[in-house]
Parts: C-alpha cells; sequence; structure tokens
C-alpha cells in the first residue's frame, strides 16, 4: 500500500501536536478522521522510518521530524499571516492554513517569516518552530518587521500588529492608544522604553513592547 | 405599588436626573473641573492616578436647579483592565447616571473619542469638554470642535480649566444634555453576539453593557447576575464561548480595533495638525532629561539634595528649633504653665496638663511644634514634585530598581508619599494594579518606610550621634527595604504586573494649587495626627500614675533588655509606638538617656516596629482583616528579631561612634 502525501502529513503534524503536551501512542493516531487513519497507515509510516514505536509510544524519526517541523511552521505562520497582517476571518483563515502548508517551499517560509519579524508564536500561543532566516536574523540583518523594542533612541516606526498572547497587556496598550497603523517613536531605551505615541508620552519595560511589531521608517 | 409608590418613583427620577458624572483618561483635569463646578477641592497634581478615590459635591449652576457632582478616578476604557479603573464603570454602572461630562486631553484626543463612543454606547447624555486646548495649540494641533460636535452629537466644549477659560460653556451644554448618535459597526459575528446579549434580558440593556458582558471581564458577571440572576450568566457565557471559538485573537482586542477605527476616522475629519509647530521650550528639554540615563541621575540627586536641605535641614532644622526652643519653650509653656499653677493647686491635674506626660507639654508640643514643621515642608515638596510632573520621570529612574523587590516605577508614588505619612500612601496603593503589588507595598511602607516627621526625629537624633549613624542607619533600613521586598516578591502569590506609565509634559506648578494642596494635605495630618498624640499622652500619664507602665517595662524587660540591649524604661517608648512612630522616635531621642549604639538600635527597632494606628486602620480597610494581620504579626516578630541582630553585630564588631 502507498501512502498519500496527505496522510503522510497528517499523522506527522498530529505527533508534532501532541508531543507538544504530552506523550502520542498509538490510539490518539487512530482517532484522526481525515484522513482516516488506520493500523496499517501507522505500521507503513513505522516501515518508511518516518516514525518508531517504543513502548506504547510513538516518535518521529530524524526524517519524520523534519516534514513536521516545516509542516507546523508553514501553518503557523500562515496563521499570523492572516490574522495580524491580512486580518483575514478565523475560519477562512484556518482552511487556507491547512491547505498552504503543504505547499509552501522553505524559501517562501523564510520571506514570510521574515516579513513577520521571526514572531516566535501562533496566534493561538503555540510555539513556532524557527528556520534557518531566523538564525540569520539573529546575527543581524534587519527584518522588516521587528519587536518595538529592537529600535534605538530617536527611531520612528509604525506599528504593524500586537501580539495577542498577553490578554490583559493587551488591553491596556490598546487603551493608551498602542494600535496597528499608530506611529511611534523612540526617546530613550534605558532605564525603560520611553515612547511617544500621538502626543503621549510612555514609559514601558522593554520586554512588555516584545509584543509589539513595528516596521521601521527609514526615510526619516 | 402603594398610592405613595408613585410620589417615590417621580423623586426618585428627579434625583437621578440631576447627578453629573465626571469622566475621562488619566491626568485630563477631572479634578480641576470639578473643583471649578462645586467650589470643593480635591487633590490636583500633574501626575496620571491623582484620584483614587470618589469625590462627591452638590452645586448650583446659574442659581437653578442643584446637581450633583460625581468626579471618578481616570480611565483609558469603561471597559476596565485594573482595580481603579473598576471604579469608574461601577459608578457609571450603579449610579444610573444620567449625565456624563466627559473630560479630554486636546492634544491626546484620540484616546478621549475612544472613550466618547463609550458613552454613546451606553446611551448617556454627555458633554465632551476637550481640556488643555492651549497647550494642543502650542504643538500645532487644531481641533474643528464644531464638526466634532456634528459627529457625535453632543456639544463639544474647548477649555483650560486651570485658567477657568470655557467652564462657562459645560454649565450651558449641562442644562442642554444630548444623546450622542455615534456608532461603531463591530463586523457580522461580534453584532450577533451583541443582539443575542441583548435579547437575552427582558429590559433594554445598552449596547456598552452587552460588550461588556460579551468581553466577560473583571466582575461583570457578578452585577448582571445580582441584577438578572444567575442563569441569564450562563446563557450569557455560551454566547460568549460560542463566538470566542470562531477567533483565536481575544474578542476584546477585536472590539477594541474596531472601535479604534471608527475613532481614527473621525479624528482625520476634525484635527489638523501643523508640522511645523514643534515647540521646543527649556520644560520639555528638562522633561527629556530628567529621565535620562546619564543626565537623569544628577537631577534626581539635585532633587534628594535640594528636599534633604528644604525638609531635613530647615524644617526639621532650623523651624523645630524654633517651635521647640523659641515658641513653645520660651513662650507658650511658660505660659501655659503659669494659667495651670494660677487655676488650680491639684498635682494631678497640674501633671495632666504640664507633666511630664502632660497634654500641652508633650503632646501639643510633640505635635506642632516638632513634628508639624517636617511634615509641612515634606507635604509642600511633594507638591511641587507632583505637579511639576517630576514624579513619572522619577518612577522611571527607579523601576529597575523596584523591580528587585516585586514591584515596578509605578509603586514610586506611594513610596515616596509613606516618606510624607504611611497612611496617606496606603490609600494610594490603589494605583498599583496587581494585588501582589498591592500588598507588598502595604507591607513595605508599614515595615520601613519612615514618615517624614519620624525621619525628621531619627535625623535629629542620628546627627547628635556622628554622620556616621545617620549613614548606618539609612544604610540597614535601606538592606531591609530590599531584602523583606525581594523576599515578599517570591512568597506572596500572584503576578507582577508591566510598566506602562504615562509621563505627562513638566509644567510650571501653580503656586495657588501647591497651596491649597499642601494646607489641605496639613489640614488632614492635623486631624489625624493631634487626637492620636493626646490619646497616647493620656495612655501614658495613666500607665504612670498607676505604676503600670513599670510592669510593662518589666514585662517587656527580656526583649527590650537582654535582646536589644536597651534600658527598660524604654519599653514606655515601643508601647507609644502603637500609636505614632514619630512619636515613639521623639521618645527614644528626647529622653531615652542611651549610649550612641543604643541610640541607634533603638531607632531601627522602632522604624521597623509596627505601624501607627491610623495605618493599621487603612490596611484593614484596603487589604482585609487577614492581610492586615499577617502583616502586622510579620513586623511585630521582625522587628524585635532584627533589632536583637543588629545589636549583636555592632557590638561583636565593636562599632564605636
Amino acid at each position: 500500500m502507498l501512502l498519500t502525501k496527505e496522510e503522510i502529513d497528517e499523522v506527522l503534524e498530529s505527533i508534532w501536536c501532541g508531543k507538544e503536551i504530552g506523550s502520542v501512542k498509538r490510539s490518539d493516531l487512530l482517532k484522526i478522521e481525515t484522513p482516516k487513519v488506520t493500523e496499517r497507515v501507522i505500521d507503513r509510516l513505522i516501515d518508511d522510518d518516518f516514525m518508531f514505536e517504543v513502548r506504547d509510544e510513538i516518535n518521529l524519526t530524524q526524517k519524520g521530524e523534519e516534514i513536521a517541523r516545516k509542516l507546523i511552521r508553514a501553518h503557523r505562520l500562515a496563521e499570523r499571516l492572516f490574522t495580524d497582517v491580512m486580518e483575514i476571518g478565523d475560519e477562512p483563515m484556518e482552511e487556507t492554513a491547512c491547505s498552504l502548508e503543504h505547499c509552501l517551499s522553505h524559501e517562501a517560509l523564510d520571506a514570510i517569516c521574515t516579513l513577520l519579524g521571526h514572531p516566535r508564536e501562533c496566534p493561538h500561543g503555540r510555539h513556532i518552530p524557527p528556520g534557518a532566516c531566523c538564525k540569520r536574523a539573529e546575527q543581524n540583518i534587519q527584518p522588516v518587521i521587528m519587536p518595538l523594542n529592537r529600535l534605538k533612541s530617536g527611531e520612528t516606526a509604525r506599528i504593524v500588529y500586537v501580539s495577542t498572547k498577553h490578554h490583559s497587556r493587551l488591553d491596556r496598550l490598546t487603551d493608551l492608544g498602542i494600535t496597528p497603523g499608530e506611529v511611534v517613536k523612540v526617546h530613550q531605551t534605558y532605564p525603560a522604553f520611553v515612547l511617544k505615541v500621538g502626543e503621549t508620552d510612555l514609559a514601558i519595560d522593554p520586554e512588555v513592547l516584545d509584543d509589539v511589531y513595528v516596521r521601521k521608517n527609514n526615510g526619516k | 405599588m402603594s398610592p405613595s409608590g408613585h410620589d417615590t418613583k417621580k423623586q426618585l427620577d428627579y434625583m437621578e436626573r440631576d447627578k453629573i458624572i465626571l469622566v475621562g483618561n488619566p491626568n485630563v483635569g477631572k479634578s480641576v473641573i470639578f473643583g471649578l463646578l462645586t467650589g470643593k477641592y480635591v487633590t490636583v497634581s500633574n501626575y496620571p492616578g491623582t484620584t483614587v478615590e470618589v469625590s462627591r459635591a452638590f452645586s448650583r449652576f446659574g442659581g437653578k436647579k442643584k446637581y450633583l457632582v460625581i468626579d471618578t478616578p481616570g480611565t483609558n476604557s469603561l471597559i476596565p483592565q485594573s482595580e481603579d479603573e473598576r471604579v469608574t464603570r461601577d459608578i457609571l454602572l450603579d449610579e444610573n447616571a444620567q449625565m456624563v461630562v466627559q473630560v479630554a486631553d486636546s492634544k491626546n484626543l484620540r484616546r478621549g473619542l475612544s472613550i466618547s463612543i463609550q458613552l454613546s454606547e451606553m446611551e448617556i447624555p454627555f458633554v465632551l469638554d476637550i481640556n488643555m486646548i492651549d497647550e494642543a495649540m502650542s504643538r500645532g494641533i487644531n481641533v474643528d470642535t464644531k464638526k466634532l460636535g456634528q459627529i457625535l452629537g453632543t456639544e463639544v466644549i474647548p477649555t483650560v480649566a486651570t485658567r477657568r477659560e470655557g467652564i462657562s460653556g459645560i454649565i450651558k451644554g449641562i442644562s442642554n444634555p444630548a444623546k450622542p448618535k455615534i456608532t461603531v459597526d463591530y463586523g457580522d459575528k461580534l453584532e450577533s453576539g451583541i443582539k443575542q446579549i441583548q435579547g437575552l434580558f427582558p429590559e433594554k440593556i445598552s449596547r456598552l453593557i452587552a460588550i461588556m458582558l460579551l468581553e466577560g471581564e473583571h466582575g461583570i458577571d457578578e452585577w448582571s447576575s445580582i441584577r438578572y440572576g444567575k442563569e441569564a450568566i450562563e446563557r450569557v457565557s455560551a454566547i460568549r464561548s460560542s463566538i470566542q471559538s470562531m477567533s483565536p485573537t481575544p474578542l476584546s482586542y477585536l472590539i477594541n480595533k474596531r472601535r479604534m477605527a471608527k475613532v481614527d476616522e473621525i479624528m482625520k475629519e476634525v484635527q489638523t495638525k501643523d508640522e511645523r509647530a514643534r515647540d521646543h521650550n527649556i520644560a520639555q528639554t528638562f522633561g527629556r532629561l530628567s529621565m535620562h540615563p546619564v543626565w537623569g541621575i544628577p537631577i534626581l540627586l539635585a532633587v534628594l539634595y535640594i528636599t534633604y536641605k528644604i525638609v531635613g535641614e530647615f524644617g526639621a532644622g532650623t523651624c523645630v528649633d524654633f517651635m521647640e526652643n523659641i515658641v513653645f519653650g520660651e513662650y507658650i509653656n511658660p505660659f501655659l504653665t503659669r494659667v495651670v499653677h494660677s487655676v488650680t493647686d491639684n498635682t494631678l491635674i497640674r501633671d495632666f496638663l504640664i507633666g511630664e506626660y502632660g497634654i500641652f507639654t508633650m503632646a501639643f508640643t510633640y505635635a506642632i511644634a516638632i513634628v508639624l514643621p517636617i511634615v509641612g515642608f515634606f507635604f509642600l515638596i511633594f507638591g511641587l514634585m507632583e505637579d511639576s510632573g517630576y514624579m513619572p520621570r522619577l518612577a522611571i529612574m527607579v523601576n529597575r530598581i523596584f523591580r528587585i523587590i516585586g514591584l515596578n516605577g509605578t509603586a514610586v508614588l506611594p513610596m515616596v508619599l509613606g516618606l510624607g505619612c504611611a497612611t496617606m500612601a496606603t490609600l494610594t496603593a490603589r494605583i498599583l494594579p496587581s494585588k501582589k503589588e498591592r500588598i507588598i507595598i502595604t507591607l513595605l511602607l508599614a515595615l520601613a518606610v519612615p514618615c517624614s516627621a519620624q525621619l525628621g526625629v531619627i535625623f535629629g537624633g542620628t546627627s547628635t550621634i556622628s554622620p556616621w549613624a545617620t549613614i548606618i542607619w539609612a544604610t540597614v533600613i535601606i538592606f531591609v527595604i530590599l531584602v523583606v521586598g525581594f523576599f515578599s516578591s517570591i512568597v506572596i502569590p500572584g503576578k507582577k504586573s508591566d510598566f506602562i506609565l504615562e509621563t505627562p509634559p513638566i509644567r510650571i506648578p501653580k503656586v495657588s494649587n501647591i497651596i491649597i494642596k499642601t494646607f489641605a494635605r496639613i489640614e488632614w495630618y492635623l486631624k489625624e495626627a493631634v487626637p492620636l498624640f493626646m490619646l497616647g499622652t493620656i495612655i501614658l500619664f495613666t500607665l504612670d500614675k498607676l505604676g503600670a507602665l513599670t510592669l510593662i517595662q518589666d514585662l517587656a524587660a527580656p526583649v527590650v533588655v537582654n535582646l536589644l540591649g536597651l534600658p527598660k524604661d524604654i519599653a514606655g517608648a515601643f508601647v507609644m509606638g502603637f500609636l505614632r512612630r514619630d512619636y515613639a522616635a521623639v521618645l527614644v531621642v528626647k529622653g531615652g538617656n542611651l549610649d550612641p549604639i543604643q541610640m541607634l538600635v533603638a531607632l531601627v527597632t522602632i522604624t521597623l516596629f509596627v505601624p501607627c494606628i491610623a495605618n493599621m486602620l487603612i490596611m484593614i480597610k484596603e487589604r482585609g482583616i487577614r492581610t492586615a494581620s499577617l502583616i502586622v504579626s510579620f513586623i511585630f516578630v521582625f522587628a524585635f528579631l532584627f533589632g536583637g541582630l543588629f545589636n549583636l553585630l555592632l557590638r561583636a564588631l565593636k562599632v564605636s561612634l
């Protein structure tokens, strides 16, 4: 029996997600409905060296893990892109993300990731596996969009999106005028960040600004 | 309904129609407007979050109707993010507000309009006061008030409240309230949620309440379950989760985003900005420098030095000296002594009034001559710091240090105010957003932050020994604050909050406001302290006459003599520490006959020892009886153990002063 790409992808992804919160058993995989996963599908994946089973627990092989990582990364980056930048509704977003994840190349993924400023979490708060571009970015290539706390004093930037990870922080920032589209100017970065938003000066801890992603104004 | 029921209802309606509630973002001048409308003074300063308590006052405008005006703490949203923001929402919900005056900062209109929209969704008639129009104009910001009025469907009045400009416009607007007409389309999903929730209730609920229920935060469920029953809330929460399940983004964010989009749309219509008008005045430059990582430090030191010169040297030195030795020592007390002697021969009465523990010779002399000058000058300086806008800059400078003790820069206000009066400061702890931080600050204020009166007396005492004594005392107290703060931030459960603070522009303080504020605080101090000083003296007097003082001294001897190495009669000072800590310090310094080491140990222990009665009462009121008694028991044990340890250390190291 030959497995379809869809079957392989779906099982590997499920294992990755399951591993994030605990361990994965054969019985967990048998619950997958679309596409229907049977004992034979699982056995075949083990035979093809995508995964292995040790004492009831299923683990990914290196080959399997690489595929899963790329899929998860693609899915979660796509979600970020749709919610934060394009503001597409949530049901169409999920659907599109699901189909996109199978066809994006590494290069395309890295481009999206760079555009978004190498986000670390998806809108649901789950970890996005970093790609090669994230490692390079850390070394010093300026991303197009970056967390506000990477700006230096005197720089101005436009807010692109605010991460929704911390709910009450998000509401507080919004109320103070830190919303997508606003232009901020950094007055100083130490002992706390001091920003000018509209005509208000705000003093904020740098950690908080990790959640605010901006696009730097290079003109000024 | 009984026949008279109709009349009662009519009366209620009348009462309700007469309520005016002041609402607005922090630091926009609500309290100034409140003062102008009612003639009643409430503390005003250039610091967001000055108003933590709600003020109410009746007022009559133009000799016509009588209104009840209510001032509220500033808020950036009627949907609250913190305890103090909840107050405003709860007032709006519970008072059944019929009329709101919204005060907004003209140069930050965007944030004001977000509240205007919420008021509109609450379906309350309001007048929009755009205050500080002078500051907006000097920054080249121009607001088309007429157009804004048309868009909102309400009166929009530009004012400069501190110069009383435009107040008559507000009064005119109040007599002619209009319900605003502005609505926001939140998109199909959210709108259907709002409709479903509105449909659940028998009576009509406003859009804003429906939105609050949809977001479901900060006690709105409790509020509505009292009104509409548990069942209604269960159905609300079912709707909430079905809407939320369609989106990974929190509903509140989606709602805010739509609202802000509407605000920006309005802003484009009404506000123009002349980019050339960049006013760089000295005040702004100073404002930037005072929070600069390098220049901020010399400025901070200069501020501390000036404060020390004025409060420490002039207030606690020169003025106290003059008041105590000349005014009271040479005139008032000898005069009273002569009066008492001529009136009565009864030694008991004589002792009660002018004896060692006499009402005049002890209570009044201490309260007025020793403590009042120190407290008065401290409040003056504190007022200047508040009104100039230096306080938030100080918060930025100390933020990193405060992080060590589980707080952040926002806590600087209660901390510095605590140097004036811990009781007042404990009340201000409400501006801190998390419960954990409020407990830590309450503990530190009660344990280790000396009030200005105590500080003055202590400096007076240590300076007679040597400068080293003052330095050792201060180092020990700062050490205690850092260590206890650090460990309590680990032990006390809860989250620390983000440091997000608005820094208002540096402004030249208004002399009249400083004077009014300082006197209001001094009055508050006198009302609180003098009766307690008298009570303390009476207790000491009674204990002394009954011979009970010796008994207490004997009972406390193991701790006082063996642990702290102090003479046993100092126990009286500790007893008085319950009443006021400054009073206890006075007793140690003035009447102790202690050697330098004993003086230092006694002063450190007294500084740490239990807070005064007033502070304890406020702790119970603000933090609850359980937390308050835990804090007090901890302090009681800690002060003596630490004092004992300190004593042993000084003796072991053979410190000589």
